[in-house]
């Protein structure tokens, strides 16, 4: 057990996926429902490979995190989700290397605007200006630590799905007063300009490492620096399935719930609006982890976070447009802008006895490395082969 | 198991990512001194052979007793204690000795598994397996037909322990299928009920599991791998109260539970905390009995099939279960159980609870005690014991009438045990 991590277990999971690819594939949902200052996020019954793996988690949102009134709001999970992803699959790459962690510290930092009345500025401003400092103490080589940050950079799937140019299904359901359910395919929504007058939100995320793949996050922002989920932390791990404790959401779960609960709040924010009553209304969602994406088994494959689907379902009026009040409030919503534009993210690494080293980690980086990898490995093989003939 | 390609997942500068780590998983536990034979030897050969330890220093042909309860530490101790397959490597008594690999084997062997977890009690088998296999939040569907033990952890502890449960009728795929929810991981049955003799639609439930994801567990502690082989009709993990038919000589007190090497390590994690472990003396009773498990297997069928049709034509019998009569109700059983249905009748005796206990005073063989499977003719009344926790009204619920008597057929000679189960019914 090297890191708290079971590399056998990793590893017999790595063949085992060789030979039935259904196993590779991890569904998530989760379910959000208006709360008191938000919404309350459900974290559904994951679907891994022929298994189904029950889930036990509510998490609470507030969206007024312009009025700031304590609580986590969808923005800073996003956030603590990108930074748990990335600090876990760290995690693993530094312990598929032999490297034992002493300790392993993310701050993940991103900025969101909002217009002159507190509310998010709009759907073009996605968040943005997102940047993460790894402090790893640990006994791998300086060298051999920097490159685990670039593979990260590749295999994370919640930092491969704030960087890639992505997408998402989109769905309204409006149940008429007679029961009868009236069902929209959306399409993809084009964010809404910015407000005039916005104002800039810095939002951070600090992770810690705590054993395995689970993880502890608070979260804070400024103007305000209001400290969020300070006591208790939020608890991010996996499930015993995939090799955590089933002590918390894990990256992905958090990052669905966040876009959820956000889409949620935006979806009563239009109604209110525009005059139109919603009762019963939810955000039932779902998105897709492929672990030969992950585990670089099948370069077609993608390693992010995707196959996301969100369906608004609501008990509305006789005319109301469900679909139209859905489709503006994706438009608006900062998340989903962010997952369907492509970003870049800054790295920073520091290690105790090394200088720190920095890069830019875009689309661009992505393919080199990827293309670097591919290189070693045919060379790898090449020469495993030449070892054979002998 | 294609893959399975060696005992280190080898980690370090020439793995530089996880898809290049080279450990799959391998059947076992198993050391090399270990006889392993392939699915086409019979059950008998199986028995007697399969597992067995073969001491390279004196060529013994029996599994020497390892009373060590721990082991010295080498190369490959260390390396399973960094990687994490400590499973693999002979360490302290409670994570697994030669003594519980031979009886895994053998039984994983005899149910055409990969692996199988030997553990202190059936219960402890139980237990482990059901928590190990769901999450907090999960849901569990089995019936009240399952033995009290497991019945009782389902209702009063599964609770407790953050998992649901919904109890349905196991014979009926729409009652089962009903009872599934999106958080039920597992369905929990036993192929042959306890005392009714009830059999499981085995083969539409495993392809039901299999459509939907879930995980089918069943206990095979009634009819043995001899009679049925559960993992072939599509369950994922196989129950034994080893304590009956696999030890065979109630003289051991264990259990089992048998599977892919996945589903049997996640197990065997959750018993090592939970702590189930069985110590070498056990096992090597276990192997002793096991050894001639398919032998008395066939006793066991005989002499049950020979009461069942005696007592169905007794007048002072009302009803008798057993699959060998053609009144059974699930008859379906017969087309996947080619060798039997175990060693297991239950009959309900004219004048109820009274003349029940009056039939159990008057027999000289059989003897009266809880338990089955022995060589030994075991009888009772599950009113008073396996189900006394039921009420009455749950009891008619699920079959079970008064005057119901469970007898377990022992290997004594045919012609005696009817000679006296005759006389003691006719002095009621």
């Amino acid at each position: 057990m090297r890191n708290g991590l079971d590399i056998s277990g990793a590893s017999e999971l790595v063949h085992e996926i060789g030979d039935k690819p259904i196993e590779a594939v991890i569904d998530f949902n989760a379910t959000a429902v208006p709360g008191l200052h938000g919404a309350q996020v459900s974290i559904r019954t994951a679907h891994h490979g022929t298994q189904r793996m029950a889930r036990s988690f509510r998490i609470p949102f507030t969206e007024d995190s312009a009025r700031p009134l304590g609580g986590l709001s969808s923005h800073e999970a996003a956030v603590a989700a990108l930074g748990a992803c990335v600090l876990i699959t760290h995690v693993h790459g530094y312990s598929a290397r032999g490297v034992t962690i002493t300790s392993l510290r993310l701050t993940v930092t991103a900025a969101v605007d909002v217009d002159a009345r507190g509310r998010w500025a709009g759907g073009d401003r996605a968040l943005h200006d997102v940047r993460y400092l790894v402090e790893a103490d640990c006994d791998g080589p300086a060298d051999s630590v920097r490159e685990v940050s670039q593979f990260v950079t590749c295999f994370s799937p919640n930092h491969r799905a704030f960087l890639d140019e992505g997408g998402y299904r989109l769905a309204a359901v409006a149940v008429r007063p007679d029961g009868t359910p009236d069902a929209v395919e959306l399409d993809q929504a084009a964010p809404t300009p910015a407000a005039p007058g916005a104002t800039r939100l810095d939002l951070t995320a600090e992770l810690t490492w705590e054993y395995g793949v689970q993880a502890t996050a608070t979260t804070t922002f400024a103007p305000g620096a209001q400290a969020r989920r300070e006591r208790p932390a939020l608890v991010v791990d996996q499930s015993k399935q995939m090799l955590g404790l089933d002590s918390g959401p894990n990256p992905q779960e958090l990052l669905l719930a966040a876009v959820s609960a956000d889409l949620t709040h935006q979806v009563h924010a239009e109604a209110a609006e525009h005059g139109i009553t919603l009762a019963g209304a939810e955000v039932e969602s779902s998105g897709r982890l492929d672990i030969r994406g992950m585990l670089n088994v099948s370069p077609d494959i993608p390693a992010r976070f995707h196959n996301l689907r969100f369906l608004v379902r609501a008990d509305t009026g006789a005319g109301a447009d469900l679909a139209g009040l859905v489709r503006r409030a994706a438009a608006r919503n900062v998340l989903l802008a962010t997952l369907l534009r492509a970003n870049s993210v800054e790295v920073e690494v520091r290690t105790p006895d090394g200088e720190p080293t920095g890069f830019t980690s875009d689309a661009g980086q992505v393919a080199a490395f990827l293309t670097e990898v591919a290189r070693r490995q045919a060379a790898a093989a090449a020469n495993n082969a030449l070892s054979g003939q002998r | 198991m294609a893959k399975a390609i060696g005992d280190t997942a080898g980690p370090g500068e020439d793995r530089p990512w996880s898809n290049s780590l080279g450990r799959g998983r391998v059947p076992g536990p198993r050391l090399p001194q270990q006889r392993v034979f392939d699915d086409v030897v019979g059950p008998s050969t199986q028995s007697v052979h399969s597992g067995t330890y073969i001491d390279p220093v004196t060529g013994a042909v029996g599994t020497p007793i390892f009373t060590s309860s721990t082991f010295e530490f080498n190369e490959h101790t260390y390396g399973a204690f960094d990687q994490g397959h400590i499973r693999d490597v002979p360490i302290y008594g409670r994570y697994g000795s030669p003594n519980q690999w031979v009886v895994q084997e053998k039984v994983a062997a005899l149910e055409n598994a990969e692996s199988a977890v030997v553990f202190a009690s059936g219960m402890a088998a139980i237990t482990t397996t059901l928590l190990a296999l769901t999450n907090r939040g999960g849901h569990i569907v089995t019936s009240r037909d399952v033995y009290g033990g497991s019945y009782n952890l389902l209702r009063e502890d599964m609770y407790q322990l953050g998992r649901d449960v919904t109890f349905a009728d196991a014979t009926s795929m729409d009652a089962i299928v009903a009872a599934v929810r999106p958080q039920t991981q597992v369905l929990f049955f036993e192929t042959l009920t306890n005392p009714l003799l009830k059999a499981l639609p085995l083969a539409e439930l495993g392809e039901y599991a299999e459509r939907n994801h879930l995980l089918l567990v069943v206990d095979n502690t009634f009819l043995t791998p001899y009679c049925l082989r559960p993992l072939e009709l599509g369950a994922h993990v196989v129950i034994h109260s080893a304590t009956k038919y696999l030890g065979g000589h109630s003289d051991v007190t264990a259990g089992l539970a048998v599977g892919s090497r996945k589903y049997m390590d996640r197990l065997w994690k959750q018993m090592l905390k939970f702590g189930g472990s069985i110590d070498a003396f056990p096992c090597f009773l276990l192997e002793r009995g096991l050894k001639t498990l398919a032998l008395r297997m066939r006793a066991h069928v005989a002499n049950a099939d020979a009461l069942a049709a005696f007592l169905a034509g007794h007048p002072k019998v009302r009803t008798v279960h057993h699959p060998s009569l053609p009144d059974y109700g699930y008859p379906a059983i017969r087309e996947i159980c080619r060798d039997g249905f175990g060693g297991m009748v239950s009959f309900e005796v004219a004048g109820g609870d009274e003349a029940a206990l009056k039939l159990l005073e008057r027999l000289t063989i059989p003897q009266v005690a809880t338990s089955l499977g022995g060589v030994e003719s075991l009888v009772s009344l599950p009113f008073n014991t396996s189900h006394s926790f039921l009420t009455e009204a749950q009891r008619r619920d699920i079959g079970i009438e008064p005057g119901l008597v469970r007898l377990s057929a022992g290997v004594e000679d045919t012609a005696d045990l009817i000679a006296d189960i005759d006389q003691a019914l006719n002095g009621i």
